[in-house]
């Protein structure tokens, strides 16, 4: 049988490590300190994320199983073997429903939680989790970026603003937020959308043309927009791909932050943006404390502009 | 026992199989969604937001022939959540072959269904924001037409045209046994 040392030999990946002797209080601070370790951080911010938005047809018991992780963190840090029987039970489970339901009917970032998932119990395996992981999220990010930006560039309505134009003009979810900021008035784009559910939906509407109410900033800008889009998934994927090293790292940083704030403050997707996070924190080359404290603010604001979203 | 080489080897395995596996999936959703119907937006090939030819956005309309030969349109903008339509509506509507076009005009005919006041079709297990009073039960279908269409943008005439993309009749049992 193999013989591999546990992640606890990792520990100086994993920051401060207390000491036995510790005071009272001691045993608290040990039972959350692996919680605000690199691994346990990543592990957390997956696990909540999967919580709030689980992939369509999840089965109550994933999510429980998922709960009961959460509450393990600090054996699944330390412990290989929990990690690797907790999260190969955690993923079948949460696999089990998703792929017997349509797979049609699954997001993208649904797939993504589940190829996760799986990268989490498979790089618990190797001989070093931390760095393995971040191999692995590395390229996870990096090819999740190359597939969006290719298939922009591919579409060519995508490139000549046509999507975005539509999004501007119909999308109830970017409107709330271009009312908010003074960008479209309140309600010019309510018509637009009873216009699209009758054409798609009634067979009494005529198949026919239709014309549609579009503010002529949504028109205008949207070309630019979208070049702007495609420019900025473009350099997550270079810099979570090229081995970037140095200052030139932190583009991995600031390239996926700027994605996370530009695109889900028009159109939250808490599902994805939050486990972009996760991932982003598994694979960025920063020390332990700032890694952390960055991905933190970045969950979080995917979180806040979610819960802004849903309120305005 | 592993060598330190093997073990290597086994850990290199084990970080790229994930990476493997999603670009292995992405690369063939990515040829299939440029050759047939499929939705770029569905298959796991991370194509989201990159086409007005979205699942979300693309229309399914459907009518039933019913046994006096009356043809009459049915309402399919609550099919997503009906309990035996919803799968295979959303499987027709994000890749709209042949064979998932009959799945759902099948579960159609197999669906109880009524007819409002307006002569609209509704599943009866659906009957959101409509007084059961006003319905009545109409008898299984003898044929379904479905359409499915996708909306592409005239950004100069800012105008949405409808694109049908694909359509199929489906005939249901004549003998009536179901």
């Amino acid at each position: 049988m193999t013989e591999e040392p546990t992640e606890t030999a990792a520990a100086p990946h994993e920051g401060p490590v207390e000491p036995p002797t510790a005071n009272r209080g001691g045993r608290l601070r040990r039972l959350f300190t692996p919680y605000l370790s690199r691994t346990g951080m990543v592990l957390t911010l997956t696990l909540v994320t999967y919580l709030i938005s689980s992939p369509r047809g999840t089965f109550p018991v994933a999510r429980i199983a998922a709960v009961g992780a959460l509450l393990l963190v600090p054996w699944l840090v330390s412990d290989r073997r929990w990690r690797v029987g907790v999260l190969g039970v955690l993923f079948v489970l949460a696999a089990a429903g998703p792929l017997s339901s349509p797979l049609l009917d699954l997001d993208n970032h649904h797939y993504l939680k589940l190829y996760w998932l799986l990268a989490l119990l498979l790089t618990g395996m190797t001989s070093d989790p931390v760095a393995a992981l971040r191999r692995t999220a590395r390229w996870l990010i990096g090819l999740v970026f190359v597939f969006a930006t290719v298939w922009k560039l591919l579409v060519p309505d995508f490139v000549d603003g046509s999507l975005l134009t539509y999004l501007l003009t119909t999308d109830g979810n970017m409107d709330r937020v271009l009312v908010a900021v003074g960008w479209h008035e309140a309600d010019r784009t309510i018509e637009n959308r009873h216009e699209i559910v009758g054409l798609r939906h009634d067979p009494t509407v005529p198949l026919e043309p239709t014309e549609l109410d579009m503010p002529s900033r949504s028109v205008a800008v949207a070309p630019a927009l979208a070049i702007a889009t495609v420019l900025l998934e473009g350099a997550v994927a270079v810099a979570y791909l090229l081995p970037l090293r140095g200052r030139w790292e932190r583009l991995q940083e600031i390239s996926l932050f700027t994605f996370l704030v530009v695109t889900y403050g028009l159109l939250p997707v808490f599902g994805f943006g939050g486990l972009l996070a996760a991932m982003g924190l598994a694979a960025s080359g920063l020390r332990d404390r700032p890694a952390i404290l960055v991905h933190l603010a970045m969950w979080a604001t995917v979180g806040g502009l979610t819960i802004v979203a849903d309120l305005l | 026992m592993t060598t330190g080489r093997g073990a290597t080897r086994r850990d290199r395995w084990l970080i790229a199989v994930v990476p493997v596996l999603l670009a292995s999936v992405a690369l063939t959703q990515m040829v299939v969604a440029s050759t047939t119907e499929l939705t770029p937006w569905r298959g796991a090939g991370f194509g989201m937001f990159s086409t007005m030819d979205g699942h979300d956005l693309r229309g399914v309309r459907i009518e039933v022939v019913t046994e006096d030969g009356d043809t009459l349109p049915f309402n399919a903008r609550r099919l997503r959540g009906a309990p035996r339509l919803g799968g295979p509506f959303v499987q027709a509507r994000a890749w709209p072959t042949p064979t998932r076009l009959e799945r759902l005009g099948e579960a159609v005919i197999d669906e109880p269904l009524v007819v409002d006041e307006d002569d609209v079709v509704i599943p009866a297990e659906q009957l959101v924001d409509v007084d059961p009073q006003l319905t009545e039960p109409l008898a299984p279908p003898v044929e379904v037409h479905l359409q499915v269409h996708r909306l592409r943008l005239d950004r100069d005439s800012e105008t949405v045209v409808p694109e049908v993309i694909a359509e199929r009749t489906v005939r249901g049992d004549p003998t009536g046994s179901g």
